[in-house]
C-alpha cells in the first residue's frame, strides 16, 4: 500500500516535471483586469489592472507581447507577458473587440465595432497603416495561414467580408447565418469556419471559391435552442477535429471537421464565449462570461478537467508559449 | 431694445439643434436587435433556463412532487433568494441533505432541483418581461422626443414674429429639456437592470453544482 502510494506519487511529480508549463492570459471584461494563469498548477498567479473593458487578447513578438483589446479606452494596450509591465498603446480606432496578427508577426488587424471598419496597425511603428471599410458591426477576425487573405464577420450585416491583405481591400462577401462571431482557418488554409451565434450555426466556407461548402448544427437534448449560440472556435493542429463554445448551452462542442458532425457536447461554464488551446494542444481553456471562471479541458480524453475562478465576466484568452 | 445678459445671436437656434441632436443620439443609444426588439441588453435573450445547461445529471422537468413537500418549499425559498448568501444557502443545503434517508437522497435532491429550477424561471421571467417592459417605454419616449424635436424647428420661426408662439417656444423646449433628461437618466439604469438575469443565471448554475455534489449518481 506504501509502495503503491510512493509510486503514484512519484509518477505524479514526473509528470508535472516533464508537462510543459505555459502562460494562460484572460481578459475580465467587467474588472477590468488580466487574470494570469499557470497552466501547469492551475492556480490564478497574478491579476493585472489594464484599461477599460479589456475583450480581445493576441500574443505578438513569439508571445512577448500580450496585445489587449481596451475596448472602452479606445485602444489596443501591449504589455510585457513575461514582466507584465506596461510597454505602449497601439492606436485601434473606436471601440476595438477583437484582432488577429498577421501570421508573419505584423500587422495587427483591428475590428472596430462602433464605426464600421477593420484597422489596420502597425505594432512596431504603433501606426496605422489603413482602415477597411467593411459590413455592420466587424467582429469576428480570422487570417490564412499564409497571410493572404483576411476574414472579418459583421455581426448584423451577416456576412463574412474576404479581404486581401496586399491591396487591403474587400474582394468578395459571404452570406452566412445570423449575427456572425468568429472566423477560424483551418490550418491548411482551404476553409475558414464561421459562427453564427443567433443563427445557431457554423458555416464552413472554401476559402478559394468563396462558397459555402457545408454547416454545423447543434442539438443538445434538454438545451433550447435559444440558448444555443456559437461563439468561439479552434481547430487542431491536423485539422481533423474543431471545439466550438455554444455560448449559454454551456458546453463546448467537439466536431469532426470531415464528417461536420458533433461528437461530443462538454459541459463547462456559463456562457462560455472564447477558446484558447496550450502550444501542445494538449489542453483547451475555455472562458465561461456568467460563472466568472475558465474551464480546462483534456483535448485527447475530451473531458473537462477543472474549472478555475478568474474576475468577473471573463472574455478573452491566450496562451503564451512560456 | 436691450438684450438679456450674456446674450449670444442665435443662442436658442443653436440650443435646439444640440437638443435634436440628441433626441437623435438616443434612438441610437437604444440596443436592440431586429429579431428581439423589445430586448435592449447585450447578451441575447434565453427564455428559459433547462436542467441540461446547468448539469450533467437527468432532466427534472417532470418532476412536481417538491410542490407537496411543505419543508422542501421552504428550503427552496432559502435557496433561491440571492438576498441570502451562497455560503448560507450552501450550509442550508447540506444539513438538508444529510437528514434525508441515504437511499431516498438522490431522489430528493432532483426533485429539489426541479423546484429550484423551476422557481428561478418563474422570477426570471418576470425580471424578463420587466427589462421588456422598460424598452418598450423607452422606446415610446424616444419617439416623442424626436417628435418634439421636429416640432421645436416651426415653434421657433413663428417665435421670431409672433409673442404667443414665443411663449409656446418656451413651454415645448422645457417639456423637450424635462422629458430629455428623464430618459437620459432611465437609460444610465439599463446596464444594472441587465445584470439581474445573469446574477439569477450564476444563482442557478451554483445551486446546481452545489445540488449535483451531493448526489451519488
Amino acid at each position: 500500500m506504501r509502495l503503491n502510494s510512493f509510486l503514484s506519487t512519484g509518477a505524479l511529480l514526473l509528470f508535472a516535471s516533464t508537462a510543459d508549463a505555459y502562460t494562460v492570459f484572460v481578459s475580465n471584461e467587467k474588472d477590468n483586469t488580466v487574470s494570469v494563469i499557470d497552466s501547469t498548477s492551475l492556480e490564478v498567479t497574478k491579476t493585472i489592472k489594464v484599461g477599460q473593458r479589456p475583450r480581445g487578447l493576441a500574443l505578438a513578438r513569439n508571445g512577448e507581447w500580450l496585445l489587449i483589446c481596451a475596448s472602452d479606452d479606445n485602444v489596443v494596450q501591449v504589455y510585457d507577458a513575461r514582466t507584465l509591465d506596461f510597454v505602449k498603446n497601439l492606436p485601434s480606432g473606436p471601440d476595438p473587440e477583437l484582432f488577429v496578427l498577421h501570421p508573419k508577426g505584423n500587422p495587427l488587424y483591428i475590428a472596430n465595432e462602433d464605426d464600421n471598419i477593420v484597422t489596420v496597425v502597425d505594432i512596431e511603428k504603433g501606426s496605422v497603416v489603413t482602415e477597411i471599410p467593411v459590413g455592420v458591426e466587424p467582429e469576428g477576425m480570422g487570417i490564412s495561414p499564409d497571410g493572404t487573405i483576411l476574414v472579418n464577420t459583421s455581426e448584423t450585416t451577416n456576412m463574412a467580408h474576404f479581404i486581401d491583405t496586399q491591396s487591403n481591400k474587400t474582394v468578395d462577401h459571404v452570406l452566412v447565418d445570423a449575427r456572425p462571431r468568429y472566423a477560424e482557418f483551418t490550418p491548411d488554409g482551404s476553409q475558414v469556419w464561421v459562427s453564427s451565434e443567433i443563427g445557431g450555426t457554423v458555416s464552413v466556407i472554401d476559402v478559394k471559391t468563396r462558397k459555402p461548402v457545408g454547416k454545423v448544427s447543434f442539438q443538445i437534448n434538454g438545451v433550447n435552442a435559444d440558448a444555443i449560440q456559437p461563439v468561439g472556435v479552434q481547430i487542431t493542429k491536423d485539422g481533423k477535429t474543431a471545439f466550438v463554445a455554444l455560448g449559454p448551452a454551456n458546453r463546448v462542442a467537439v466536431v469532426d471537421t470531415a464528417t461536420l458532425k458533433v461528437e461530443r457536447y462538454l459541459l463547462v461554464g456559463q456562457r462560455v464565449w472564447q477558446l484558447a488551446f496550450t502550444p501542445d494542444e494538449k489542453q483547451l481553456f475555455t472562458t465561461n462570461g456568467t460563472s466568472n471562471d475558465v474551464s480546462i479541458i483534456d483535448v485527447e480524453k475530451l473531458r473537462v478537467t477543472k474549472s478555475v475562478k478568474v474576475g468577473r465576466y471573463p472574455w478573452g484568452v491566450a496562451i503564451a508559449p512560456f | 431694445m436691450t438684450l438679456p445678459r450674456g446674450f449670444v445671436p442665435g443662442q436658442r437656434l443653436i440650443r435646439t439643434a444640440l437638443w435634436i441632436a440628441c433626441g437623435v443620439a438616443m434612438f441610437a443609444a437604444l440596443p436592440a436587435r431586429p429579431d428581439q426588439p423589445e430586448w435592449p441588453c447585450v447578451q441575447r435573450r434565453v427564455a428559459t433556463l433547462t436542467a441540461a445547461q446547468m448539469w450533467d445529471g437527468p432532466d427534472v422537468a417532470a418532476l412536481t412532487s417538491w410542490q407537496d413537500d411543505a419543508e422542501m418549499e421552504r428550503l427552496i425559498k432559502v435557496l433561491v433568494s440571492r438576498a441570502n448568501p451562497m455560503e448560507n444557502a450552501t450550509e442550508s443545503l447540506a444539513q438538508w441533505a444529510r437528514a434525508q434517508p441515504e437511499s431516498a437522497r438522490d431522489e430528493k435532491l432532483k426533485t429539489l432541483f426541479a423546484g429550484v429550477l423551476k422557481t428561478i424561471n418563474d422570477d426570471r421571467a418576470v425580471v424578463l418581461a420587466g427589462i421588456e417592459r422598460f424598452q418598450h417605454r423607452q422606446r415610446q419616449l424616444a419617439e416623442r422626443i424626436q417628435g418634439q424635436g421636429a416640432a421645436l424647428g416651426g415653434l421657433r420661426a413663428r417665435a421670431a414674429l409672433d409673442e404667443k408662439a414665443k411663449a409656446e417656444l418656451t413651454a415645448a423646449e422645457d417639456r423637450y429639456n424635462w422629458d430629455t433628461r428623464f430618459f437620459a437618466e432611465r437609460q444610465e439604469s439599463l446596464p444594472l437592470a441587465c445584470e439581474i438575469p445573469v446574477q439569477i443565471e450564476q444563482r442557478a448554475f451554483d445551486l446546481a453544482r452545489e445540488i449535483r455534489a451531493l448526489m451519488k449518481d
